[in-house]
């Protein structure tokens, strides 16, 4: 038998061994300091290797790591690995009632194979001669085919023998304590030669992908980006606790200032800022607190101090606005339907003490202020004195 | 299932001298004595030459003169020095062409002496 070297599999071969090697080796290296940290499971999909049968050595099939997060997922270095293709020599077979089960040896391991037997063929009863009897109208190009393929679809119901070189796709699974390639694709290859494209063709393979992040360069900046973000969450964490301690603290005491130093002293952020050594460190972490309380209008920065003001119940800011109020619900402008809250502002930060207050600090105020009957709203932004 | 060795891929030139338990060389069948069970395995290039215990996959498919690849054991009978492959798989592959078969192992040995890991695992 001689096979011509035009044909499509020879080709490949020798595009695959001309490739400059000492070039991918570079390649390889670059990458490495990615290597140990995996790509998190919502992005595993963007990875090549997820949806195709990889073709890989046996040995490294074997020596895949397991994912704990996905069943039946595995990791070569940092690509997710599903299914996988093979091909190897039969050395050695079991035939089940239900499937066959093979070893199969690429030179580099053994690994079993399970190939299920076909339910169709049970039912079918008719043996090739009917059928092709059947088909004899065919031209007979198309009933030579037809033979064959029935010929081959035969022998896979009996099963291949030692020393048949197979070709194998299918899903990574674990039988008894023991890695397994459960076959969805699987035929005998007649053709020697094809051992020797599959084995020039795995070290281009391995080097140009699976060795090699393959994910789009903009991907993995961000995914990196994203590893430095959640580095940030563990200290923002901090922040929702301190603004938790904070209000109870401000509910408790009702101190009418407080301070970055103030609150370092409470024993509660104590506990929590335990971790952090340099004082700047938690005097930010405090800050950023109080802003998100700020922002709440819980408290207010006072200006040319680095105190904050506490906006409680009956507060020096709820005198100063009633004082408004009475001033302005007379006049004539106002006089139907009261104060819009926004004018309030604008009076508020009249007053030197409060000229950086927020929006919402005065809202806090007319609303404690509503609380206790001093105010009345007459539309969601309008607020009139109850007493003048 | 009990799994069998992996066969390493071997040149039939340094097949022996590895002395490892299970190899895989290719090779023409330069001799075949089916009473005694033997034949002799040759490579066309180097014409090194190894000695076959073919009990184990008797009848043969093919004839003297065509290429055959051998996964087996190699082992040294008492007193002999010449070593000899106790063949438990033995597959016709004419048309296999050795140069190019020759050329991609080296490339896959290559590969895997990159990576420093060597081509079969030691159990």
């Amino acid at each position: 038998m001689i096979f011509p070297r035009e044909s499509l599999t020879w080709d490949c071969y020798c595009i695959c061994y001309e490739m400059d090697v000492e070039e991918m080796e570079v390649d390889g290296t670059e990458n490495h300091s990615l290597r140990n940290d995996k790509i998190p499971k919502t992005l595993c999909g963007l990875d090549f290797c997820f949806h195709v049968f990889n073709k890989m050595y046996i040995d490294d099939i074997i020596a895949l790591e397991q994912c704990d997060v996905i069943p039946g997922m595995y990791w070569y270095k940092r690509h997710p690995i599903y299914k996988v293709d093979i091909m190897g020599v039969v050395v050695k077979r079991q035939e089940n009632v239900r499937c066959f089960i093979y070893a199969v040896d690429d030179g580099t391991g053994v690994i079993t194979c399970c190939c299920w037997k076909s339910r169709l063929h049970e039912q079918s009863s008719e043996d090739i001669e009917t059928t092709l009897q059947r088909c004899r109208n065919l031209p007979e190009v198309l009933r030579k085919k037809m033979s064959g393929v029935l010929m081959s679809e035969a022998k896979k119901k009996e099963g291949y023998s030692l020393g048949d070189l197979v070709h194998i796709r299918g899903k990574i699974k674990i039988f008894r304590g023991e890695r397994e390639v459960v076959a969805s694709y699987h035929n005998k290859l007649e053709d020697p030669n094809m051992e020797i494209v599959r084995m020039s063709e795995l070290p281009v393979l391995y080097r140009n992908l699976y060795d090699v992040d393959t994910l789009p360069k903009k991907v993995l900046e961000e995914l990196s980006e994203m590893s430095g973000q959640r580095k940030g969450i563990c200290h923002s964490e901090i922040v929702p606790e301190l603004k938790k301690i904070l209000v109870t603290f401000i509910e408790d005491q009702q101190p009418e200032e407080i301070s970055v130093e103030h609150v370092s002293k409470i024993p509660g952020v104590t506990d929590l800022l335990k971790e952090m050594k340099t004082s700047e460190e938690k005097n930010t972490q405090i800050q950023s607190a109080l802003g998100v309380l700020e922002g709440e209008g819980r408290v207010f920065t006072k200006q040319k101090s680095q105190v904050y003001g506490v906006i409680n119940p009956g507060c020096s800011m709820e005198r100063l606005i009633m004082d408004i109020l009475k001033r302005d619900c007379v006049k004539e402008k106002f006089q139907n339907e009261g104060c819009h809250y926004l004018h309030i502002v604008d009076e508020v930060r009249k007053s030197p003490d409060y000229s950086a207050i927020t929006n919402s600090c005065v809202l806090t105020c007319l609303n404690n202020l509503e609380y206790q009957s001093d105010v009345i709203r007459t539309s969601f932004t309008k607020y009139f004195l109850c007493k003048i | 299932m009990d799994l069998p060795k992996c066969g390493s891929v071997q040149e039939i030139s340094n097949a022996l001298s590895t002395n490892q338990g299970s190899i895989k060389v290719t090779g023409r069948l330069i001799q075949h004595d089916c009473i005694n069970r033997q034949a002799t395995l040759c490579d066309p290039q180097t014409s090194a030459s190894l000695c076959v215990d073919t009990s184990l996959t008797e009848p043969l498919e093919g004839s003297v003169g065509s290429l055959f690849q051998v996964i087996g054991e190699v082992e040294r009978e008492d007193g002999g020095d010449t070593p000899i492959v106790r063949a438990r798989i033995m597959r016709c592959v004419d048309g296999m062409d050795l140069l190019m078969y020759n050329r991609a192992l080296r490339n896959q040995q290559k590969y895997f002496q990159s990576r420093n890991v060597t081509l079969v695992r030691h159990n």
